[in-house]
């Protein structure tokens, strides 16, 4: 696996605070939009304490899910960065707080810290890796998504659970919402993976019991 | 035609180069392998490469094809980890490798090689949503969507869209996780409707309203 760096492990302590004194603070209550996706971006997002979760929100409503992000992190960079609209639409899904910092004072502040280009550059490798393993989905069917999602889910995404015992939190609605399917079909799927005992579920959890066999069904080049 | 906000000027881009060693491929080669340890930040001096994943059962994604003069490799220099993907070149290609350290080092005293190293990231970040959003749609609209937006979808992301998009049958399928036979179909199709014209090696767009409402065919988009 690849080492990922963790972005409240490099960022100086100073340059938060900064980012933290030159922004507009403010509070998200469960479910509320934090920023919406083909919109003006309001600049960099530093996010303080909370949930947020990723998505994308397509016409017709079906929702696709990105990722779950937890705190201190960095969001709304590529916009920054790239003068563009949002990537994304960003939902709180606890009580959050945010400090937005814009544009203009986020692109001075990068070009005299190289530091916060640094920490920028590696949320983005970190979000390169997971958004890759869902743009590879592309070559996979139904259950080979689905047991790559499990098998990739703790490691790329801020889950909640930071115990190593193979959980994974999440539901059946979220995992369909991740794969872009049904809810019916990620319960079909799981219970196959489940009678073959490479699974264990209960309540809002997955376990995952034999991680060569998920790997076997990803069919994943370097691990087979 | 290539856009200036992804490239390093002249002066800076030679001293970048000096730094690495030069390599040469031929159509085909791999130029290096998905999770294998990172050569380093690869600069493509001349040609074209596909970056893509290969997977066991024989298929192959492709997630983008650059012309030179572009940078890549960038992840794995900034988190030491191993290569993203894979790399192959689509015609005879030139390439520098700089290791880690002396890329590391290069940008710390480099602001604008940051910038656009982040420039870079943030293009790749916009075709990876668009990628990955595209699973949920049918292969004609996806098709449609990629022949009108090949641009952001991954496909040569330094150049302004030409009017002709030069590309295989077997890359298009590669690009949209399905086979050729399918991309022959819908493309014949498409042809049949007058939507675009197709060459040899190429395909050419006719119809952009016409192509733009397959794209935009299912109530899900």
């Amino acid at each position: 696996m690849p080492a990922i760096i963790k972005v409240e492990n490099i960022l100086e302590e100073s340059i938060w605070k900064t980012l933290l004194e030159l922004g507009v603070h403010q509070e998200f209550n469960f479910g509320d939009i934090v920023y919406k996706q083909n919109e003006p971006s309001r600049g960099l997002i530093c996010f303080q304490q909370g949930k947020i979760e990723l998505c994308t929100i397509l016409p017709g409503g079906m929702k696709k899910n990105i990722c779950m992000v937890g705190t201190p992190h960095i969001l709304g960079e590529t916009s920054v960065i790239d003068g563009g609209t949002n990537i994304c639409t960003a939902i709180a899904q606890a009580k959050t707080k945010v400090v937005f910092v814009s544009k203009e004072i986020a692109q001075e502040i990068f070009l005299s810290n190289p530091n916060l280009m640094y920490v920028i550059m590696s949320a983005m490798a970190k979000k390169i890796r997971y958004m890759q393993i869902q743009v590879e989905d592309a070559a996979f069917r139904l259950p080979q998504k689905l047991a790559r999602l499990l098998l990739s889910y703790n490691e790329y995404l801020e889950s909640p659970c930071k115990e190593h015992d193979g959980r994974v939190i999440v539901t059946h609605d979220e995992l369909a919402s991740f794969l872009g399917t049904t809810r019916p079909k990620i319960t079909k799927h799981l219970n196959a993976l489940y009678k073959q005992g490479l699974i264990e579920k209960g309540r809002g959890y997955i376990r995952i019991k034999d991680y060569e066999g998920l790997k076997h069904i990803c069919g994943k080049f370097s691990d087979v | 035609m290539l856009k200036k906000e992804y490239l390093l000027d002249e002066e800076k881009w030679e001293k970048l180069l000096s730094l690495g060693t030069l390599h040469k491929y031929k159509i085909g080669d791999i130029i290096f392998f998905q999770d294998q340890p990172s050569p380093g930040l690869v600069c493509l001096k001349q040609g074209r490469i596909k970056n893509c994943m290969f997977f066991p059962n024989g298929t192959e994604k492709i997630f983008t094809i650059l012309d030179a003069p572009c940078i890549l490799g960038e992840t794995p220099v900034v988190d030491g980890g191993m290569n993203t993907y894979s790399s192959k070149a689509m015609a005879p290609s030139e390439i520098v490798f700089i290791s880690r350290g002396k890329a590391l080092e290069f940008l710390s005293r480099n602001p604008d090689l940051c910038l656009l190293i982040l420039r870079i990231m943030a293009k790749k970040m916009r075709w990876m949503h668009i990628q990955a959003n595209e699973l949920l749609f049918s292969i004609p609209q996806r098709l449609a969507y990629l022949l009108l937006n090949y641009n952001d979808y991954g496909i040569l992301p330094n150049k302004e869209m030409d009017e002709k998009l030069i590309i295989t049958h077997d890359d298009l399928a590669n690009l949209l996780g399905t086979t050729r036979p399918f991309i022959t179909k819908y493309l014949s199709q498409f042809c049949k409707s007058g939507l675009i014209e197709k060459g040899k090696g190429y395909i050419a767009i006719k119809d952009y309203e016409g192509l733009k409402r397959i794209s935009d065919s299912d109530a899900k988009r």
